[in-house]
């Protein structure tokens, strides 16, 4: 499936960005991934100096070695839902609307849907020294109803994608007024 | 009370089965979402690949193993003892005259 299909693309639309979040979010989880790759060799280590014979019995060693496999492709799956998490939250911005997909967790996914001409105010957010140094940030998107916003997070280059929102928000406006003229006309 | 080891690997089996069906919702969840990029297919294949160096190594650590000798989870022979037990080659006390 392609990002078109996705968002059941109208004839006249145009995807413009297909956003994701930083890559240098997912650091911490790629950290811990190799804390818990590393662990279980720690813990043989100290073992083995406490106690040398332990592995010397056959049922100790198989049941060892099978837990080990049990752990470590736990930890593997785990990370790839994390993974999974972190690379399917998506914001779609075309000439027409703005499509927010937000993956939580492996069963659970929120999509909201925002036409381009209905917003009213574009924010962006850069807190912290990370986000300022690798330029990332949220972006809320309101409209003139307090029940709805969008916010784009932890995507790069905020300060960017408002300038581009704003105007393509402010064109998307004049063509559905000029549209609504002349249907009036 | 005694069980042959290769219940343990019967665990281990039915583990892998629910792994694999876990990875392949994954790789589902990623198709459906529109995000098979070379970053998606990268880790997939990461994921992949260690998952089966995992499985080969644990094979080849556990191939000597013989799989058909039993575990004796507890020594009951104790419990089911009904006479007292005799203590043999025991000295008889010795009573001191008071």
């Amino acid at each position: 499936m392609d990002i078109p299909s996705l968002i059941k693309k109208k004839p006249y639309e145009k995807v413009l960005y297909v956003l994701r979040r930083h890559p240098f979010t997912f650091l911490g989880n790629l950290a811990l991934f190799l804390v818990m790759l590393i662990a279980p060799l720690v813990l043989i280590l100290i073992s083995k100096g406490l106690y040398p014979t332990l592995l010397d019995n056959e049922v100790v060693y198989a049941a060892g070695i099978l837990l080990g496999s049990i752990y470590y492709l736990t930890t593997y799956l785990i990370f790839f839902i994390h993974f999974v998490d972190y690379y399917l939250d998506l914001w779609i911005v075309t000439n027409d609307r703005i499509i927010d997909i937000e993956q939580l967790g492996l069963f659970s996914r929120t999509i909201s849907e925002l036409d381009l001409f209905r917003i009213q105010d574009v924010t962006s957010d850069i807190k912290g020294f990370f986000p300022t140094m690798f330029n990332y940030g949220d972006l809320t998107i309101k409209t003139a109803s307090s029940n709805i916003h969008i916010v784009f997070r932890n995507i790069a280059d905020p300060n960017n994608i408002r300038e581009h929102l704003i105007k393509l928000s402010d064109e998307d406006r004049r063509f559905h007024y000029k549209q609504d003229n002349e249907e009036n006309s | 009370m005694t069980f042959p080891l290769y219940y343990f690997l019967i665990l281990y089996l039915i583990f892998l089965v629910v792994f694999l069906v876990f990875y392949i919702m994954v790789i589902f969840h990623i198709h459906i979402s529109a995000s098979y990029t070379m970053v998606s297919f990268f880790m997939t294949f990461l994921v992949g690949i260690l998952a089966l160096l995992t499985m080969y190594s644990t094979w080849y650590l556990t191939r000597a193993t013989n799989w058909r000798q039993d575990i004796q989870l507890m020594d009951t022979t104790n419990f089911h003892q009904t006479e007292p037990a005799k203590l043999e080659n025991m000295a008889e006390p010795e009573l001191e005259e008071f």
